[in-house]
């Protein structure tokens, strides 16, 4: 694939980390380039376009990931998957607990 | 009412027809009770014999437009959602895009593909296959939370699998039925909610796995994990779900419940009440009782302005800390107390601190808090002085955007009550907050013998019926949920007590307990004297009514009705 390379370095900010939903934002966020998006945490490499690989690096709250892009729009995707991350996947909902009782 | 018995998940085949309670994981709130209606999924088409090699582009093309349609579908569902802009919309929205983008996933099809390309594996057997190797991967994870997600990839696999076979069909239920399934993905649950399903009972799930949080967020009383659930229930069969207790009451167990409807529930001890054409009085402060809200998972949406409640009542805090592998932090916890507070303001919003209910929680805590045992309530200070120091300070900072009120669980020694508060004003120069009110849970019988000087070192009381109720006439809490709540003579003096010692010492004392939404005794209620009531903000209007009625017959009213004490 022709086009640039873009890294970035953040860290995963909302309380329950990279569960299902954020997730899902950053695979739904990152199909929208062109670029093919990396994402290397702890030493792995995984794709960016999978979730269940996603899932299975543990991001939990705090921890760093480096994401990598290849591609034409590179540099704009790495720009808007790090500003997700940043900000917490605008997680308002991301910690709503649980279920009714006692 | 008719003595269940709770099954255990390895039980033998059980007689249908006697009355059973099955035991599960409590999800969705409140009581939900109806026929049953049974989901099975077809049996699978798990054959090991090998396909032809010419007959696996079909089968390849076969799994790629099952999984095709199904995402079609979840994006329908989406699509509708986000068009309804209901509350709980965006939250299952972004639960289906998650499920959206595990159908697409090249862990879950890629490897489908190969088993069949490779292996010549039917593709229902093949989805099975790649479920077993992620299911390996994710048991291998540290972070519980992560490892649980597990759970809700299995579920949508086996849809998959299901829809492979042809099994689409099978969301037709009646309005009012009590749905009964292994499983559910988010895009089914939300067809059956619009159906009008009045409960759900899954052999499947965990407290925080996607189904739960959407039976939550959509107010579906909902009971996960029950295992036996299918070879238990017939189809038609009447099902009561408690998800607050996490029972399902079956047949003769549920049949006692049949009259059990707010409008059923005439008599008992209170005076006559009429419910016929009665409108909901909105009420305004220092007029009428007071009636607040309780808040628990539910605590981001605004069900405190959406059924006029003056406020929180009774927030349970234990639901900040369930499901996550980390303690909330004096941010999160300052940041959600303070936009409660924002949002109730000027009205009071009690916030209950953090009380464990006991070691079937263990699982959904933090590791920092699991083997406490039946460590209750304030007692915790003993063995987490710093959980509750956090705990102080965020209210303290929350203190300074509303009316903040500290409410102690479980006191059982006014000692307890002067401890926490000198603790409260140490941390309060610390952090610059605000003065906080600051009450005890009348809960534990003992602080029966204490009454007058309880009351004096209180901004304010609050009756646990339940746990008090249970304490005082020595029965367990098992039953809760299924009983219509009674008003024995020992709690009703005790509830007496409690109310004339807040006079004494003009103080309010509020009722927090199952009692405050039984409309039944509401008459009852207010006959003891006592004029402040928190429940789920959703069981107001019927309580309400009920008062109403209860003044229109004694010809009180007004001021005659007004509260005691008043806390704004």
């Amino acid at each position: 694939m022709s086009g640039t390379t873009a890294k970035r370095r953040v860290h995963v900010r909302n309380p329950m980390g990279m569960h299902a939903r954020p997730a899902g934002r950053f695979v739904e966020l990152a199909r929208t380039f062109d670029a093919r998006v990396r994402v290397r945490c702890r030493g792995e490499e995984v794709d960016g376009a999978s979730i269940l690989s996603l899932l299975m690096l543990e991001a939990t709250a705090g921890t760093e990931l480096e994401l990598v892009a290849h591609g034409n729009d590179a540099t704009a995707a790495i720009d808007a998957l790090a500003a997700l991350v940043a900000s917490g996947f605008d997680e308002a909902q991301s910690y709503d607990g649980r279920g009714a009782r006692g | 009412m008719a003595e269940g018995r709770v099954a255990e998940a390895d039980d033998g085949p059980l007689d249908p027809a006697a009355g059973q309670t099955l035991q599960g994981v409590g999800a969705g709130p409140g009581l939900g009770c109806g026929p049953a209606h049974l989901l099975r999924r077809r049996p699978l088409n798990l054959r090991r014999r090998s396909l032809a090699p010419e007959a696996r582009g079909h089968e390849v093309a076969r799994l790629r437009s099952a999984a095709a349609a199904f995402e079609a579908e979840l994006l329908a569902v989406a699509g509708e959602l986000e068009a309804a802009d209901e509350p709980g919309a965006a939250l299952a929205v972004s639960l289906i895009t998650s499920q959206r983008a595990m159908l697409r996933d090249d862990e879950l099809l890629s490897r489908a593909e190969a088993a069949i390309v490779g292996q010549g594996a039917t593709a229902e057997r093949a989805v099975l296959t790649a479920l077993q190797a992620l299911e390996a991967r994710f048991g291998a994870l540290q972070a519980p939370t992560f490892r649980a997600i597990w759970r809700d990839i299995e579920d949508l696999g086996h849809a998959l699998i299901g829809r492979l076979g042809g099994d689409e069909g099978r969301l037709a239920i009646d309005p009012g039925d009590v749905v009964i399934a292994h499983d559910l993905t988010v895009g089914e649950l939300i067809s059956l909610i619009k159906a009008g399903a009045a409960g759900l009972v899954l052999e499947s799930g965990s407290m925080t796995s996607h189904v739960a949080v959407l039976c939550r967020s959509a107010g579906l009383p909902a009971v996960l994990g029950v295992h036996a659930a299918l070879r238990s229930v017939q189809d038609e069969v009447r099902v009561c779900v408690d998800g607050e207790s996490g029972r399902v009451a079956i047949a003769a167990a549920a049949e006692a419940l049949a009259e059990w409807s707010p409008r059923g529930a005439a008599g008992l001890s209170s005076p006559p009440t009429s419910h016929q054409g009665l409108g909901v009085d909105e009420g305004s402060e220092g007029e009428g009782p007071i009636w607040r809200a309780n808040l628990d998972f539910d605590w981001r949406s605004d069900h405190v302005g959406r059924y006029g409640a003056q406020g929180v009542g009774l927030w349970r805090t234990l639901f900040l800390y369930l499901g996550r592998d980390t303690l909330p932090t004096e941010d999160e916890l300052a940041q959600a107390f303070s936009a409660v507070a924002e949002r109730c303001a000027p009205a009071p919003v009690t916030v209950r601190l953090l009380d464990l209910s006991g070691p079937s929680d263990d699982a959904e805590l933090p590791p920092a808090l699991r083997g406490l045992g039946d460590c209750r309530g304030v007692r915790l200070l003993r063995h987490r002085p710093e959980v509750i120091d956090t705990q102080l300070r965020a209210l303290l900072r929350a203190g300074r955007h509303g009316n903040i009120r500290l409410l102690l669980p479980f006191v059982s020694d006014v000692e307890e009550v002067r401890v926490i508060g000198a603790r409260l004003e140490r941390l309060r120069a610390e952090v610059d907050g605000p003065r906080l009110k600051l009450g005890a849970m009348v809960e534990v019988p003992a602080l029966l013998l204490s009454l007058p000087e309880l009351a004096e070192a209180c901004d304010f009381l609050a009756i646990g019926s339940n746990d008090l109720g249970a304490l005082l006439l020595g029965t367990g809490r098992e039953h809760r949920g299924f009983e219509r709540p009674t008003l024995p003579p020992a709690l009703a003096t005790a509830m007496r007590w409690t109310v004339d010692a807040g006079r004494a010492a003009g103080i309010p004392v509020s009722l927090c307990g199952e009692l405050a939404a039984e409309p039944a005794l509401t008459g009852a209620l207010l006959d003891l004297g006592l004029r402040e009531f928190s429940m789920a903000a959703r069981l107001l209007p019927r309580v309400r009514a009920a008062a109403n009625a209860w003044s229109a017959t004694t010809g009180l009213e007004g001021a005659a009705l007004g509260p005691a004490a008043v806390d704004p």
